[in-house]
């Protein structure tokens, strides 16, 4: 069954094409397993929520746009009849009936994690000028300035300071006051009429977000969606996305056009009965223990494959949100992230916590990123706890603070054929990640966390396996291609934290024959924990070419050095284009090829780095998923001659 | 049915009173749920492997001594036909085939938490002259050195030297060749003629202990049971014990007479799908990793309250054991262990690691330590890991090198009504225990731990969480502290005493406000740089123990002394009682007045989720009127003699 929602339709009508329905959620009420509902142009004003859930794979419920048409779901609604209070602040009273219970403009950005601001409070409200959003003023006094705003808040990962990306738009301001009868929103708009320009505030939560957990095989396909007033989604919270599944299986969002969510556009993440922010809320515990708690309530509710995950997010593309482009703790395990591009992701600053990326995921296990387009964030992709199976390749990351970071996981991950091209490139708080055939322009940073352990799972499941901290080391990193763009006076931090180039910034650990003398020299017996905590975990590295200010692991066995290396990536029309500079020893190098085998598996974890069905990776692939041919070179091409290529990375 | 087992019987009778078995596996392979083993005095040198176990508590299968009668099952075989060597040493050649695959001579003491010796072998044999244990001769001078061992192994974890409680017996010295086909035994026998006298030697593993797990509801009663080749059983390993459940549910062991276990005389402990000695045979992690491993893949083979554990422990004497009296991790929750004697456990010093102790239990998750008395041990009780929901009520231990020890465990785990008279009463590596009316004469030492540990929902083997111990959040309530000289004459390594010892610690009112001062809400380093709340009131105070700094209700009393001693089977305590005792201020103790700890949210209630009543005393007295401190509902002024245990 084929059911038809238009503008024009009614609620009343039968939902044939002829008489469509006027609302989503009409259509959302009566679609059954199987049935598509189609949805042509127009604005939608409606939090869509799905009442039912498909079968399976093959008996879904389709949601999409009309072929050809360009339907929009947007969480906020047009506000006209402004009055002006003085010079370019103008006011509007608005009944709170019109937000029912959750009203933006009382709902603080909060929760787990959050940090900065601390002096004033921010709100999941926004409003926008002809569909471009302002910021929300941090006093009645802050309101009037209008000097522009390079600095909000600052990233406390920050690799350097951090600005926001369009300073010129920070004078326009709004503050919300809440009574008990009405909300009064007061902007400053500036040299805007706002009675003359279409200005719409945040007032829905979400766009299409189930209220009901479990409901299975929903696809949502070529939408439009913008404005929503989600929340904070931390990993211990109920993570509510302006698009999302609600802690359910198997949905296919793509093809659609995701901007302007408060915090986070998609959520796969957790819901709220396994904890939400009970570390803020009652401070009993911390948040780190409390999530470890969530994962165990998660398990006790059914986390496993057979009823949570395995959703397919592709194509789509995200932009301008508060926090994260995806989002996802627990729900997150066993899904496919390809070929989204994901950009301007919480560079506009007006809040800080942990938990900001373009895609932010806990608990991903086994979970698939590829062939996404990831720039202007104030970083890339951040894979937190358990990230067990993943594999992140043929991913383009440029243009971000940061580009990736892995944190409390003790692998197997796979980091394959990706170009990194930010001046930071890896956050690094983790253990038994492989790093194969990636093209790296900038730094890393290690971090230990002796005192936050996390869990680790059986392979290819959601069943804990044992729980550890991380000591940092046992990764692999082969057949990379280094350009050291960052020299040694950009680097920010200070110690061993600070930032290093490549691989020199493993020289502190050991290979796997120290590892073993070193052990034994310790003169304790394998059963003592502190054993462990006295040696650094062995790393495997080869093979790896190295331009700029990159150097050699200092026992790394044919390391090729590439100086005149050197990348760009520039955008024409619908292509991302890499200019690559190919020094003859690169051209000519002969790496020996990278094996499941070669990488052996994680100490920690007793699990080959393999794809999510336990078959083997093929490393012989190369970016374009070319066969190598011949000799192995480092980066992610197959054989390239010496000199300059321009190579399409990445299509719209 | 009942069928009957005897020395003279034959395995090919019927197994009635009047044609019986002769073996106690014949009637073993005979018997179903709901049916008795009847076994008549004599030796039976047998490993008893039980094939089916029980149904329910009600359709059990039970094994026991006639009435009146002495059935003894021995791990050993006597020896003859020594031949004399040279002075004293004497040897015999023996057959490896008599040892089938488990040859004690060959088997090494050994598994990870084993620490020493460290520069040469202990093994699992043993020799025994007239029922005497020998000591194993560490080199062949060594078997000829006539000198006693005193201080033979050194712990390192402990506090003052442990002795050898019977160094003239060291001199008494065997040594093991095994070869291909024959091993072959040196023995420094001194005065005695072994062809003289009754010599035996470790042959089989285990006396008493099904090879196949999930052997339920079986009921093991009067038997003396001795001489088992048990091997080393760390929480890490398949924890085999002379006698044992192996990872069934329901079992009741009481009545009977162990000793002599060349490690564990009774262990309640996991089987082998958990992990067995992993970090010593592969070196990838480390024990404490690869035990909390154990817990996951237990509970995928289902650990759980409708499978494992819920036994009945009690009435059994255990003594001179090498490793532990009661050993168990995991099997042992849910489980009563209540009026045991134990004592004289690892006090040979043979060998040493981690895991000593009269009772040893991790995960002991609602299980009830009740009335046991336990003395000279390394350790009397050790509760490592899990103890949640595990209550040690009304013991009597003494003459320990260290009374109790609770280890990276999160509580809710009650201490009360218990007599502990060693100069060292406790290792306190563990956060969210309560200490109720207990009489403690010794030291204290307060450890934080980084190891983090699991905890559970309530009553439940499922997990919780996982967390590191802050230490404190206990609660210290009614105590007698004695504070006698740790030092017992020894150059003492500990000198903290109750309440004292909880100085550094917080009052709720003072952690309520450092919390609130010490920034973001959900940050882990917060909860690490405030220290965690104690509760403690009420408490008197003898010798070197003080109160703790913001304690109230507490009262002094200088001469308040208290000593232990057995006349006939009976012990009895001679209490000193100043007139200052009566002056505390006790306080009411219910479980909801001791709250939850911090980390596991759970109550101090008994394994059903019932109230404690905290106003019985150590023998079932009611506290009336005027609560006072100690394990005594009633003291009277001055000095008296209680009957303490029988």
């Amino acid at each position: 069954m084929i059911y038809h929602v238009s503008v024009n339709g009614c609620d009343a009508a039968a939902g044939t094409v002829e008489a469509p329905f006027r609302t989503i959620n009409h259509a959302a009420s009566v679609a059954v397993a199987g049935d598509t509902v189609q949805v042509h142009s127009g604005e939608y004003r409606e939090w869509v929520d799905p009442q039912n859930g498909g079968f399976s794979d093959q008996m879904r419920i389709v949601y999409e746009a009309a072929p050809g048409e360009h339907p929009v779901i947007k969480g906020s609604e047009i506000i006209t009849d402004w009055e002006r209070v003085e010079g370019t602040v103008w006011k509007k009273v608005l009944p709170n009936t019109m937000f029912g219970d959750w009203n933006p403009y009382v709902q603080k950005v909060e929760g787990d994690w959050i940090a900065d601001p601390k002096t004033y409070d921010v709100h999941v409200g926004d409003v926008y000028i002809n569909g471009v959003s302002m910021f929300e003023a941090s006093s009645l006094e802050d309101l009037y300035e209008t000097t522009p705003k390079k600095i909000i808040t600052q990233n406390g990962w920050r690799f350097r300071d951090e600005y926001v990306q369009h300073p010129e738009l920070t004078v326009y301001r709004w503050l919300g006051h809440v009574d008990s009868e009405n909300t009064t929103i007061l902007c400053n708009f500036q040299d805007e009429d706002p009675n003359a320009a279409l200005i719409e505030i945040n007032v829905r939560k979400c766009c299409f977000y189930p209220r009901k957990t479990g409901l299975n095989y929903i696809t949502v396909r070529g939408f439009e969606m913008a404005h929503a007033a989600c929340p904070w989604t931390p990993p211990t919270s109920d993570q509510v996305g302006m698009l999302g599944p609600n802690w359910s299986k198997g949905w296919i969002i793509e093809n659609n056009h995701l901007h302007d969510a408060k915090c986070s556009a998609v959520s796969i993440g957790k819901e709220g009965s396994t904890g939400h922010n009970l570390a803020s809320r009652f401070g009993r515990r911390s948040g780190h223990r409390r999530q470890m708690e969530s994962m165990f309530q998660g398990l006790l509710a059914g986390w496993c494959k057979e009823r949570i995950g395995s959703h397919l997010i592709r194509n789509n593309v995200i932009h301008d949100c508060g926090q994260n482009g995806i989002v996802g703790h627990m729900g997150s395990a066993f899904c496919r992230i390809e070929h989204n591009h994901i950009y301007n992701i919480s560079i506009k600053r007006e809040f800080w916590g942990h938990e900001q990326g373009g895609i932010k995921l806990h608990a991903a296990v086994d979970t698939v990123i590829e062939g996404n387009n990831i720039h202007n964030c104030a970083l890339g992709t951040w894979l937190d706890w358990q990230s067990q199976g993943m594999r992140i390749t043929r991913n383009v990351y440029h243009h971000n603070d940061r580009d990736m970071m892995i944190e409390v996981t003790h692998g197997p991950c796979t980091m394959d054929h990706n170009i990194f091209l930010s001046d930071f490139m890896l956050d690094n708080h983790a253990q038994g990640t492989a790093y194969v055939h990636n093209l790296i322009a900038g730094v890393i940073r290690f971090s230990a966390s002796l005192n936050r352990e996390t869990p680790y799972h059986f392979p290819h499941s959601t069943q804990v396996a044992g729980v550890a901290p991380t000591y940092l080391g046992d990764d692999r990193l082969m057949n990379n291609l280094f350009l050291g763009v960052q020299g040694e006076a950009e680097y920010w931090g200070t110690g061993n934290k600070r930032g290093f180039n490549f691989c020199e910034a493993y020289d502190r650990f050991t290979t796997a024959e120290e590892y073993a003398e070193q052990l034994l020299a310790t003169g304790l017996r394998p059963h003592i924990q502190s054993a462990y905590e006295k040696v650094a975990q062995p790393v495997w590295i080869a093979g790896n070419g190295y331009a700029g200010h990159a150097k050699p692991f200092r026992k790394e066995e044919g390391a090729v050095m590439g100086a005149g290396a050197e990348a760009s990536l520039e955008q024409v029309g619908d292509d991302w284009v890499l200019t690559l500079n190919v020094p003859e020893s690169i051209s000519n190098a002969h790496c020996e090829g990278v094996t499941q085998e070669r990488l052996g598996m994680p100490r920690m974890v007793d699990q080959p780095y393999e794809n999510a069905d336990g078959t083997p990776i093929d490393f012989n692939e190369d970016f374009f998923g070319d066969s190598r041919e011949g000799s192995v070179i480092p980066g992610p091409f197959a054989a390239l001659t010496p000199g300059k290529h321009k190579l399409v990375v990445w299509k719209s | 049915m009942i069928y009957h087992v005897s020395m003279s019987g034959s395995d090919l009778a019927a197994g009635t009173l009047e044609a019986p078995f002769r073996t106690i596996n014949r009637a073993a392979a005979a018997a179903l749920p709901g049916d008795t083993v009847r076994v008549h005095a004599g030796e039976y040198r047998e490993w008893v492997d039980p094939q089916i176990g029980g149904l329910s508590d009600d359709l059990r299968i039970t094994f026991e001594a006639a009435p009146g009668e002495h059935a003894v099952i021995k791990g050993s075989e006597v020896v003859t036909g020594w031949e004399r060597v040279e002075g004293s040493v004497w040897k015999t050649t023996l057959s490896n085939s008599m040892f089938g695959d488990w040859n004690p001579f060959a088997q090494r003491v050994e598994g990870d938490w084993m620490r020493f010796p460290e520069d040469y072998e202990v093994h699992l044999g043993d020799v025994y002259i007239n029922g005497v244990s020998m000591f194993e001769a560490s080199s062949e001078e060594d078997l000829y050195e006539a000198s006693e061992r005193t201080l033979y192994m050194k712990p390192t974890v402990g506090y003052n030297p442990e002795y050898v409680l019977h160094p003239e017996l060291s001199v008494y010295r065997w040594r093991a060749q095994v070869d291909v086909e024959t091993t072959t035994l040196y023995c420094n026998f001194h005065e005695y003629d072994p062809n003289e006298n009754l010599i035996e030697i470790n042959v089989r593993k285990c006396c008493f202990f099904p090879k196949a797990t999930g052997v339920n509801y079986i009921t093991v009663r009067g038997f003396e049971m001795c001489h088992a080749a048990c091997p080393f059983a760390p929480p890490t390993a398949e924890q085999f014990g002379l006698l044992g459940p192996h990872w069934s549910k329901g079992w009741i062991i009481e009545n009977n007479h162990i000793h002599d276990a060349k490690c564990s005389g009774i262990s309640l402990g996991k089987d082998g799908l958990g992990g067995d000695n992993m970090s010593t045979r592969y070196g990838r992690k480390s024990g404490h990793q690869y035990e909390l491993e154990s817990t996951f893949l237990e509970l995928q083979a289902g650990w759980s309250k409708d499978k494992i554990g819920s036994h009945i422990v009690r009435n059994n004497v255990i003594h001179d054991c090498g490793q532990n009296g009661i050993v168990g991790h995991m099997g042992g929750v849910f489980c009563t262990i209540e009026h045991n004697l134990i004592y004289n456990i690892s006090q040979k010093r043979e060998f040493w690691g981690h895991e000593l102790a009269g009772i040893k239990l991790h995960a002991s998750i609602d299980t009830v330590l009740r009335s046991n008395c336990i003395y000279n041990t390394t350790l009397g009780i050790w509760l490592d890991w899990q103890a949640q929901g595990t209550r040690v009520t009304g013991n009597l231990l003494f003459d320990n090198a260290r009374d109790f020890m609770v280890e990276v465990s999160h509580g809710p785990c009650t201490v009360d009504n218990n007599i502990m008279l060693s100069c060292f009463a406790m290792d306190n590596h563990a956060q969210g225990t309560a200490f109720v009316n207990n009489m403690i004469a010794g030291a204290v030492r307060q450890r934080k731990q980084v190891r983090h540990t699991p905890y559970h929902v309530p009553h439940s083997t499922m997990v919780a969480g996982f967390v590191n111990v802050y230490g404190g959040d206990d609660r210290v309530y009614n105590n007698i502290f004695l504070g006698v000289d740790p030092g017992r004459g020894e150059p003492p390594k500990i000198t903290t005493n109750f309440c004292q010892v909880y100085d550094n610690f917080t009052t709720p009112e003072e952690y309520s406000s450092k919390m609130k001062a010490s920034g973001t809400m959900c940050y882990e380093t917060r909860f690490h740089a405030v220290e965690q709340p104690v509760w403690i009131e009420g408490n008197v105070y003898a010798g070197y123990a003080k109160p703790f700094r913001e304690e109230k209700g507490y009262a002094l009393a200088p001469e308040m002394q208290a000593s232990v001693e057995e006349r006939n089977g009976k012990w009895y305590l001679t209490l000193t009682v100043p007139e200052a005792v009566f002056e505390a201020q006790c306080v009411t103790v219910t479980s909801p007045l001791l709250g939850m700890p911090r980390i596991t949210e759970q109550t101090f209630v008994n394994p059903d989720g019932t109230a404690i009543n905290f106003v019985l005393d150590r023998n079932g007295c009611s506290r009336e009127g005027k609560i006072l401190p100690g394990p005594f509902a009633q003291l009277k002024p001055g000095t008296h003699t209680y009957l303490v245990w029988e």
